[in-house]
């Protein structure tokens, strides 16, 4: 009963989210950054192992080197913050969902599910008084303008051997979601909203790429490449409803929604204007990554290129601009727990990263700039190797309309593994 | 066992507090152009715009009070009431009680027809009384089908007798007419009929107006019961009072003057305004409509008949004006959504209309037409006639203030 409540309570609590950056307002969103705690924790974009010695969760063709088949479940905290003006905000929510079963070592697939784009934001204007000439009285606005949801991808990824050294692995991604934007203007104390629905379909496809021929003195040099576009970029469904002004009733309930009481009668609206656009958002990636070792540390680094090849984002962006393209650079350092060790002191890995993002945006010549560090933890326990992983990342990002702003990622993650694929003695 | 429990708490604890953290505050806008704004305009007549009187019926329907005399520009004012019995069906019979031995008889004493006077004036004259007719003729009573130009006076029968002026303990005077010829006549052999109706008219001479309330009627009478031992006699009484009334009135001609519209019910005085609204087909559908006043100003002194409460319909079909006439009933097709109502306003002089709703809704292609219908409320004293200016003194218009939220 008492972990029952337990349960109950967390779920309820999951699916409060509150939370917003000023960078999802470009575009249809911003794409969502890490979201497997190891590679969090090497302040890696995912190419580079981190979960476990050759391993990353983000990047298939590393997975044939798990010796169980993982069910692997993430939990993430967002938390920002502008000093002037004070401006604090935290998004939580499930962070990543996957299974990965390895194949006698040789081939693995896996199915992943993640959030891949935010649209979390809650912008509001100054509070402005005017004297209207024509009423020839005084009228007090604001404006408010609020996203919520996102993309969601889905995504199958099958690894195999190409030579004793390489391998590759390739992925076919879903993306799939809708999102909500609320326009509000309030005129003395009265609130005029329009709400707008935008339902978001496409397909990526990624290739990934590994080599383990190079050696330099003592250290094995891991090279790591991955590709990724667009199959069918994702377009918009979006439906536009009818502007209405919210009255002032005595049930809270009513308030933000469409109801009898509100102005014009919802049923004397026309239906919402429906419009299709294709080829909103048109991403390519490129990924490459050197992993050099040394028994067990490794000391990683990174550089991540990405592009969106369609111009329409902007179209749909609140504030008419969107990100053109974004770097990603990082430097990590992890400490694996060796391979077959029984000390109890070997459970533990370690983490530590550094890195720099940057951001294009499409109509100006100006960059978002982030530079972070992070560190990590990963604890093995039980005879399958199940872990717990956690990430922990400090950023400050500056270019958006207020400097320094401080962003903290925590990332939680519970990798359950079990035997899969091992012909049974028959008794 | 303790200290195990004392984990599970804490690390529940820790776990809410990462969630109880959760906040959402909102980012400044950077660019305070980015969504909506609000927008004000007064829309003047144009060549096309017309404000017109004309005429239908009198309507004189949901007043309290009833009238009968005549009055300056008005004529042949009566009213017609219909009554029934308060409690049950009221009928006369031969009547044997369970036993069927005693056998009832009755017999009618008086019946007393009374009208309330409002006025208390001494001088006040008299009214006729007629029987009109009995039961079931209700559409007399529906100002939409019956006015001056359709009553069937041919039903009208005969009239009552000797009439007296009673005050109650309470100083209320009412005229109290003797029906016992009437009741006799025309009511008490019409068993189980339920209501009857009476004409309450003024003299051919009278020059003034009396206005009354509460008609009813009074039937006094025994009841002679007698059995093999005994004969006994009982006094009763039972009362009719008025389901259905109206006023009927001749509404009299009416001269419309340049620059100058009305409304009125006794002189079936309505109007119609139309302004140019093509400009609203220009509009963003992502607009809400917050204001949308229509100024008329009255003519007249400024204190005068404050309070008058005006009526708007919207149109649903095209009128044509030359098909109103005093004879001819207001077959105008109204619309009922977007109906506004407005008290005069005895600041300037002014009637501000509320036309939020007709405007939003022509708008949003809900209604089809540009034309508002001006007549006067039930609730006003129908022999009022109220003024609107449209010279070049003033013209109507209509201020309009609409929410972009794109």
């Amino acid at each position: 009963m008492w972990l029952r409540n337990r349960l109950i309570t967390s779920i309820v609590l999951l699916t409060v989210v509150f939370g917003q950056s000023m960078i999802n307002t470009y575009g249809i969103g911003n794409r969502v950054g890490i979201s497997d705690p190891a590679s969090l924790g090497t302040s890696s974009a995912g190419l580079l192992p981190s979960f476990r010695e050759g391993v990353s969760l983000t990047n298939p063709v590393t997975w044939n080197k798990l010796s169980y088949a993982y069910i692997s479940l993430g939990y993430k905290v967002n938390h920002s913050k502008i000093e002037t003006p004070a401006i604090e905000n935290e998004i939580t929510g499930v962070g990543k969902f996957q299974l990965i079963v390895p194949m006698k070592n040789t081939y693995a697939f896996g199915l992943t599910v993640a959030p891949y784009l935010d649209r979390y934001f809650l912008l509001q204007g100054p509070e402005t008084v005017r004297i209207d000439s024509i009423f020839q009285d005084t009228l007090s606005y604001q404006k408010t303008i609020s996203g919520y949801g996102g993309i969601n991808s889905l995504s199958a990824a099958l690894s195999f051997p190409l030579t004793k050294h390489e391998r590759m692995a390739v992925s076919l991604e879903y993306l799939f979601g809708s999102s909500r934007g609320v326009k509000t203007l309030r005129v003395n104390e009265l609130d005029y909203i329009q709400k707008e629905r935008d339902i978001y379909d496409g397909v990526l496809f990624h290739v990934y790429l590994h080599s383990q021929r190079l050696k330099f003195k003592q250290y094995d040099v891991g090279a790591y490449l991955s590709f990724s576009s667009a199959l069918s970029p994702i377009s918009l469904e979006q439906h536009i409803y009818h502007p209405f002004e919210d009255a002032t009733t005595t049930y809270a309930s009513d308030l933000g929604n469409y109801d009898s009481w509100d102005f014009p009668s919802p049923s004397l609206i026309p239906s919402p204007v429906e419009n299709n656009f294709e080829d909103v958002l048109s991403p390519t990636e490129f990924h490459v990554g050197l992993d050099i070792k040394h028994k067990s540390v490794s000391f990683q680094t990174e550089w991540q290129h990405w592009q969106d090849n369609s111009n329409k984002a902007e179209d749909f962006s609140i504030i008419g601009e969107r990100i053109q393209s974004s770097d990603h650079w990082n430097i990590g350092l992890s400490k694996f727990t060796p391979h077959l060790s029984r000390s109890s002191k070997d459970i533990f890995e370690y983490r530590f990263g550094l890195s720099m993002k940057r951001f294009q945006i499409s109509s100006s010549e100006e960059w978002i700039n982030e530079k972070g560090i992070s560190f990590g933890i990963g604890i093995q326990f039980g005879p399958m190797k199940n872990q717990v992983d956690f990430g922990y990342s400090l950023t400050v990002r500056d270019g958006l309309y207020f400097e320094n702003e401080i962003i903290q990622y925590i990332n939680v993650g519970l990798s359950i593994g079990d035997l899969w694929f091992v012909k049974r003695r028959q008794r | 066992m303790k200290h195990t429990h004392f984990i599970n708490h804490f690390l529940w604890l820790a776990i809410l507090s990462i969630f109880i953290g959760c906040s959402r505050d909102p980012e400044p806008s950077p660019d305070d152009s980015i969504v909506g704004t609000i927008m004000s305009f007064r829309l003047d007549p144009d060549s096309t715009s017309y404000f017109r009187s004309y005429r239908s019926s009198p309507e004189m329907g949901g007043v309290s009070e009833l009238y009968y005399g005549s009055q300056e520009g008005y004529s042949d004012i009566y009213s017609l009431v219909e009554i029934t019995p308060v409690e049950a069906e009221f009928f006369l019979d031969t009547l044997y009680s369970a036993d069927s031995l005693t056998m009832s008889v009755f017999s009618i004493d008086t019946v007393y027809f009374t009208l309330g006077l409002v006025s208390q004036e001494d001088t006040i004259t008299p009214p006729e009384l007629f029987y009109y007719s009995s039961d079931a003729d209700t559409n007399i009573f529906s100002q939409s089908e019956s006015s001056f130009f359709s009553i069937d006076n041919s039903l009208q029968t005969t009239s009552s007798g000797f009439v007296t002026i009673v005050t109650d303990t309470l100083e209320n005077s009412s005229f109290q007419f003797d029906v016992t010829e009437i009741f006799q006549e025309f009511i008490l052999d019409t068993n189980r009929l339920n209501s009857f109706t009476f004409k309450i008219i003024g003299d051919e001479m009278m020059e003034s107006m009396v206005a009354f309330n509460a008609p009813n009627m009074e039937v006094h009478y025994f009841r002679i019961s007698e059995n093999t031992d005994s004969t006994w006699t009982d006094t009763l009484t039972t009362a009719f009072s008025t389901i259905e009334k109206l006023t009927i009135v001749n509404p009299g001609d009416w001269v419309e003057n340049e620059g100058r519209f009305s409304i009125g019910r006794a002189k079936g005085l309505k109007s119609i305004l139309k302004f140019n609204l093509d400009t609203l087909d220009t509009f963003s559908d992502s607009i809400v409509f917050k204001d949308a006043d229509l100024y008329l100003q009255r003519d007249g002194d400024e204190f005068e008949n404050a309070g008058y409460k005006v009526l708007s319909y919207p149109l649903k079909d095209s009128v044509d004006m030359n098909l109103f006439s005093a004879e001819v009933m207001d077959t105008t097709n109204l619309e009922f959504i977007g109906a506004i109502s407005a008290l005069t306003d005895t600041t300037d002089n002014y009637v501000i209309l509320n036309l939020r709703n007709f405007i939003a809704y022509l708008h949003l292609g809900q209604l089809s037409r540009y034309e508002l219908q001006l007549s006067s409320s039930a609730e006003n004293n129908p022999f009022i006639t109220q003024t609107f200016i449209n010279d070049d003194t003033f013209h109507p218009y209509i201020k309009v203030r609409y929410v972009v939220t794109k």
